[in-house]
């Protein structure tokens, strides 16, 4: 059978599992394997739930196949590589991968072993399973599976150096590995398997069965007879070739023909063969209705009986898978709700199969789940995944065992079997044996539970039926002679005759019954412990008594036959020690004088309790003692001898029958403990199987610890990182930090905290208020409840005790990540050198506000103002300093734009501002400022720093010093005019005084005297300031008198007149007037010293004013001197000039009175020409 | 010299005013005033008929200008005699006018004044 030309590929579906170490596999696997093999691949590895698998992208990189990490309903396509995700578990089914998330929890996530199995029945002998790199066992089971449907299984090697042993180890533990390979030899091995297929593909008709299997099958049955006594003949033939194949499958044969021979080479492949031909179909609640019935009449009534010191035990022979074991636990578990609290109950599950048994141990059932409804579902199952899993409460009321009803010795004690479809693969003499062995660990009155088309009617002395349609049988009371022999040993048990107890509650069936048995039981007596006769049996019982005389009795050993009393004693003593049953046959008896042999059967009538001092006697009439009869004609010598001699052989042989019933009860007894032992060794295995289990959940769980671990570790690289970050920023800060917890305990400091609190490490976990503070600061913790009340931040300003040293103190609230308020932080910033530099700040304002408030020019600051584009700009007065007031007359100018401020003129102000806010060089310039008629000198910059739309302004009104200017001029051109005018006056006086002269010096005289009066009149109004054209010098009248008086007067003090007074209210006078009246003055004094009053030492002038009708009236009297006698003829000088200067000048009247006592001259003029200021040019 | 002649003096120094006097009576003129001021000036000129005139230019009420128009209109000859001279203005008006600063010899301002009168009157025959 070579390869041939037409054949396509076979689409296999290769599973591959792995764990750790997985990854270097798996690249190595698929750089060695072809990608056009038509072939699907299906990672399964072990992941972490939570971590984000890279796996489908790592693995895409060593092969050019799809890599397509699976998802649900995704068909299995040739040629492509499909991973599992992470989370989830993963089945195939009809050719598409199911994935149901979440995985399992840990200790019950197996994703190779159910990926596999589901692969095993859904592809069968296309499926191809790999365990490769990973500890722990996941995958054998799957493994199993795949080869039981005829897959093909490779496991890596252990030699091989991407392999972490444990998976592929327990993958080759199992033995159905069909090889052992490196990784890189494993896509060869698949290929080939692959052509193999494809080969004997041909061999089979359209149902996939081999065409010349079934002339083989026959000689290998009656092989399979021959060695297990099984006989499957009358098997259907199809199903008998399915199963056949299957093991040939498995075992990589080709041809029936093959097989036949491995059979014959291996006959134990005869024994395995017979399992898979074995395997029963169960499932839970098979046979609802049988079911049913065995609830309402078996187990509840068991329930109901049983106190809770007692167990409750079943056993279920051929369990299989448990489904059966587990439908009782549950049928007993729901009978036991109502009660509190509850039996024990145990029921031993056993089969041949041990992979069956551990399948029922675990207690996994995949869905769907037949028999159990809903409800059951839900109470008695947890969901996992596509699994069913047994509650633990079921569980634990299940013993799983391997076990051969045949070959091995019986549970006992037991209330009900329930052995369904069991018996129909067994010949008769086996179910017979079965039967027996049944009979025997069934407590009396326990039940049998058959399967539908079994029956017990080749045993009805062992059990009678309960219910015919449903299979169940009670156990008869009888005696069974023997069990049948098990690979212990043979051993006889003997069962005493059954005793009818009578209870006071017996209904009226029972009695009748009773009555009848009664007829056919031999008579009996019931004892107490005394002995003494309690009840009898009835009339029959009288044949074996004998009253003695004398006061009656119902002493046994008082009204029994004598011949009998020796052998009751014996027997009665044999049960009181310990016998269950005690018998003794042929004891010789006379009836009626007819000699007959009596068995005599003592037994106690309960196992323990008060009930086990009562002891029932059964006689049996053993018919006449022929024997005996034919003796009779012996001699009585020798009738006694032989009597004693058998009486002697009767002690002897009852002596020796007790010592064998003690030794049988003993073996009996052994073999129940045994049965007991072996049991606790089951659970014991159990216990182990389920540490194993957990132990490869622990390795499954280590594995993925060992990925998370890596993960942590980069992580914690991550944080350490983080928190150096963190370390060296709260450090660098230089911020002194404090973590306080809500109990105000130390969490965490920074090293600065050490100014304020002594700290140190060791006080981590310690209140804060413990640790001295050096800080001023009573009410931090009133604070920190404040903030966390609040949830909001609190400042406080506070200083360290006893230096300058100062603090900002923030307290905010901590939140954690998760924005949970989980303490506080309290952040020192030392302000103390901030605080220095803004008093410095502060201090140097204060000087330079001080400067800017106290110099004369005007300051202000102006920002310009955003304007449209085509309108023309503007400036805000920022700030203005006094002085801005006084030298531009405007007041408050902050606020205001220029337009407002100066409406006429800003525009040009602003073209000016413009140019220097453009250019940023400073501007001096002179202009006027219309609105208030000044003229500024203004110097104007831009503020370069900051804000670089604000202009500073400096000005100062430069108006005054303009008027000062021109009035200095004016005042020039006066001076000229005055002195041009003086000398024109002086030259005047020089000529007007030339005529009166009479010689030079007296010339000389009257000018010096003329010009001193001049002088000292010009002293009087020497003006202080000159200015806006107005002469504002002026003097009083009384000023000018006594000024010009005083040298001629004669006075010699300061403020007095001599000869002279003056008297009279203050005028004013100013301008030409003080000229001209100290001229006129001059004159009439210097007349006077010369000519009048004054030129006598003798002579007074008084010079009296009043002020009359706004007119100055003034008179000067002349007293003391010459007597006048006539008036001077000519006009002197004097009176010229004072004509000339007050009538001509001053408008005024000056009048001479010649007097003969002295001259009075009266003068008048108007006050306000007095007064009039001179008018300058 | 001046064949009494009426010389109208307004002069707001009443020594100055005193020595044109004696100076013009010298020279054989009358006076009319002195005046000091525009109003007093322009009050005598109602009642006389001045035949020359010598004028201060700064009086008491102001320049005397009113006084100088009158007399000019009356075409009387003048001498202006000042201290600082006269505004530039006036100068332009009147360019003829003859302006003396002071100090000035009374004698030689009234001799001038004799001389311009002099002139007038060869100028004018018909007078």
């Amino acid at each position: 059978m070579g390869p041939k030309l037409h054949n396509t590929p076979v689409f296999l579906t290769v599973g591959i599992g792995a764990s750790a170490g997985g990854l270097e596999a798996f690249k190595s696997f698929f750089a060695a394997m072809p990608v056009d093999t038509g072939m699907a691949f299906v990672l399964v590895q072990h992941l972490s739930p939570d971590y984000k698998s890279m796996l489908a992208e790592l693995v895409g990189k060593s092969t050019s196949m799809d890599v397509i990490e699976a998802t649900d309903g995704v068909s299995v396509k040739p040629n492509c590589v499909f991973v599992i995700p992470p989370d989830a578990t993963m089945t195939i089914d009809s050719g598409c991968l199911k994935i149901v998330r979440p995985a399992p929890p840990r200790d019950r996530r197996r994703p190779i072993d159910t990926f596999f199995e589901s692969l095993a029945s859904d592809q069968g002998e296309n499926a191809v399973c790999i365990i490769l790199s990973g500890t722990g066992s996941d995958g054998a089971i799957g493994l199993t599976a795949i080869k039981e449907h005829g897959g093909l299984t490779l496991a890596q090697a252990e030699y091989d150096s991407h392999a972490l042993p444990g998976m592929p180890e327990s993958a080759a533990n199992t033995g159905l590995v069909d090889d052992v390979l490196a990784v890189e030899a494993m896509p060869e091995r698949i290929v080939s398997h692959q052509r193999h297929l494809a080969n004997i593909a041909d061999g089979k008709d359209d149902e996939g069965v081999h065409k010349d299997a079934a002339s083989e099958l026959a000689s290998i049955l009656r092989a399979l007879h021959a060695r297990t006594g099984h006989d499957f003949s009358e098997y259907k033939e199809k199903t008998l070739v399915r199963r056949l194949q299957r093991r040939m499958q498995v075992l990589q044969v080709e041809t029936p023909q093959a097989y036949r021979e491995r059979l014959k080479k291996n006959p134990e492949e005869l024994d395995l063969l017979l399992r898979e031909l074995l395997i029963s179909v169960t499932h839970f609640f098979r046979d609802p209705a049988s079911f049913e019935v065995l609830n309402e009449t078996v187990l509840k009534a068991l329930m109901a009986s049983r106190n809770v010191n007692d167990d409750v035990r079943v056993w279920v022979p051929g369990c299989a898978t448990g489904e059966e074991a587990y439908t009782i636990a549950i049928l007993l578990r729901e009978a036991m709700d109502t009660r509190r609290p509850r039996p024990k109950v145990q029921i031993f599950g056993t089969d041949l199969d041990e992979r069956a048994i551990a399948k029922a141990r675990v207690g996994r059932y995949r869905k769907p789940v037949a028999g159990l409804s809903d409800d059951r579902l839900e109470r008695w199952f947890t969901q996992e995944g596509d699994d069913y899993c047994i509650a633990p409460e079921i569980r634990e009321m299940c013993v799983f065992s391997a076990h051969s009803v045949i070959k091995h010795p019986p549970f006992s004690k037991v209330d009900l079997i329930s052995c369904r479809n069991l018996l129909i693969y067994l010949d008769p003499p086996m179910q017979d044996r079965l039967m027996h062995t049944f009979h025997y660990a069934l407590k009396p009155e326990g039940k049998l539970f058959l399967g539908s088309s079994e029956s017990v009617t080749r045993s009805t002395k062992l059990f009678s039926t309960r219910d015919k349609k449903h299979r169940i049988f009670e156990r008869r009371d009888v005696a069974t002679t023997s069990l049948p022999p098990f690979s212990t040993g043979n051993r006889m048990i003997e069962r005493t005759a059954p005793e009818v107890q009578a209870t006071p509650n017996e209904d009226q069936i029972d009695k009748y019954i009773r009555r009848v048995i009664e007829k056919h039981l031999p008579p009996h007596l019931l004892l107490d412990r005394a002995n003494r006769i309690v009840r009898f049996s009835g009339g029959a019982v009288g044949a074996y008594l004998e009253p003695s005389p004398g006061p009656a009795s119902f002493a046994l050993f008082d009204i029994l036959r004598k011949t009998l009393r020796p052998a009751a004693r014996e027997v009665l003593q044999q049960v009181r020690s310990g016998g269950e049953a005690v018998r003794r046959d042929d004891v010789p008896i006379r009836i009626d004088g007819k000699p007959r042999l009596v068995s005599m059967i003592a037994e106690r009538l309960g196992d323990q309790g008060s009930d086990a001092d009562y002891v029932v006697l059964a006689l049996h009439d053993g018919g006449p003692a022929l024997a005996k009869s034919k003796t009779a004609d012996i001699g009585e010598k020798s009738v006694e001898a032989l009597q004693s001699l058998e009486q002697e052989l009767r002690t002897t042989r009852t002596q020796l029958q007790s010592t064998i019933d003690e030794l049988e009860t003993a073996n009996e007894e052994m073999k129940s403990s045994n049965e007991e032992y072996q049991s606790v060794n089951e659970e014991l295995q159990s216990s182990n199987e389920e540490l194993e289990t957990a132990k490869e959940e622990m390795q499954s769980v280590n594995e993925e610890l060992q990925t998370i671990n890596t993960e942590i570790a980069s992580k914690n690289d991550q944080l350490t990182q983080l928190n150096s970050d963190l370390s060296n920023l709260l450090e660098s800060t230089e911020i002194a930090t404090l973590f306080l917890d809500e109990s105000l305990r130390v969490r965490r400091f920074t090293r600065g905290v050490n100014e304020v609190f002594h700290l140190r490490d060791a006080d981590i976990g310690r209140p804060i208020t413990e640790i001295v503070s050096l800080l001023d600061y009573r009410e931090l913790q009133r604070d920190v409840k404040t903030v966390l009340r609040k949830l909001t931040t609190v400042e406080r300003e506070v200083i360290l005790e006893g230096t300058k040293t100062t603090f900002i103190l923030r307290i905010r609230p901590y939140r954690t990540i998760a924005n949970v308020i989980d303490g506080v932080v309290l952040t020192f910033v030392d302000i103390t050198d901030r605080q220095a530099a803004a008093e410095a700040v502060r201090a140097s304002e204060a000087k330079y506000r001080l400067l800017f408030d106290f110099i004369d020019e005007g300051f202000c600051i102006l920002e310009k103002i955003d304007t449209r584009a085509g309108e023309p700009s503007d400036y805000r007065y920022l700030t203005a300093n006094p002085g801005f007031e006084a030298q531009s007359g405007i007041a408050n100018p902050s606020g205001k734009t220029m337009r407002e401020i100066v409406p006429g003129e800003w525009q040009e102000w602003c073209e000016i501002y413009d140019k220097v806010w453009e250019t940023g060089e400073p501007l001096r310039f002179e202009r006027e400022f219309v609105a208030q008629k000044r003229f500024l000198e203004v110097y104007a910059f831009r503020f370069d720093e900051g804000n670089s739309r604000r202009l500073g302004v400096i000005f100062i009104d430069v108006s005054i010093r303009a008027r000062h200017e021109h009035q200095q001029e004016l005042l020039l051109q006066e001076m000229d005019h005055r002195i041009k005018n003086l000398f024109a006056v002086t030259g005047s006086i020089v000529s007007l005084s030339v005529p009166a002269a009479t010689t030079p010096k007296a010339m000389a005289l009257t000018i010096q005297g003329r010009l001193a009066a001049m002088a000292r009149a010009h002293n009087l109004v020497r003006p202080l300031r000159l200015g806006s054209g107005v002469d504002t010098a002026e003097t009083s009248l009384s000023e000018i008198v006594e000024t010009i008086l005083r040298p001629l007067a004669g006075a010699i003090e300061p403020g007095q007149l001599g000869r002279a007074t003056a008297d009279g209210p203050d005028v004013v006078v100013s301008g030409d007037a003080v000229t001209s009246l100290s001229m006129v003055l001059h004159e009439l004094a210097t007349n006077a010293a010369k000519y009048g009053a004054l030129s006598k030492a003798t002579g007074q002038v008084a010079v009296t004013w009043i002020i009359k009708k706004e007119r100055l009236e003034l008179m000067w009297v002349e007293r003391g001197g010459p007597h006048i006698d006539v008036p001077p003829k000519h006009e002197g000088f004097g009176s010229m000039l004072a004509q000339s200067s007050i009538k001509g000048q001053l408008d005024g009247q000056i009048d001479y009175d010649w007097n003969p006592d002295g001259l009075i001259i009266k003068l008048s003029v108007l006050t306000e020409r007095l007064a009039l200021p001179r008018v300058s040019l | 010299m001046l064949d009494n002649l009426a010389i109208l003096v307004v002069e707001d120094e009443p020594v100055i005013a005193m020595a044109l006097t004696f100076a013009i009576r010298n020279a054989g003129g009358t006076i009319i005033g002195p005046a000091a001021s525009v109003r007093g000036a322009l009050s005598l000129l109602e009642t006389h008929c001045a035949g020359a005139a010598i004028l201060d230019f700064n009086l008491t009420d102001g320049v005397v200008t009113p006084v100088l128009e009158r007399l000019i209109h009356d075409d009387v000859p003048l001498i202006i005699q000042t201290g600082v001279g006269i505004p530039a203005e006036l100068a332009a008006r009147f360019p003829d006018l003859t302006v003396r600063i002071k100090p000035v010899i009374a004698d030689d301002l009234v001799a001038e004044l004799a001389l311009l009168v002099d002139q007038r009157q060869i100028a004018v025959p018909a007078a």
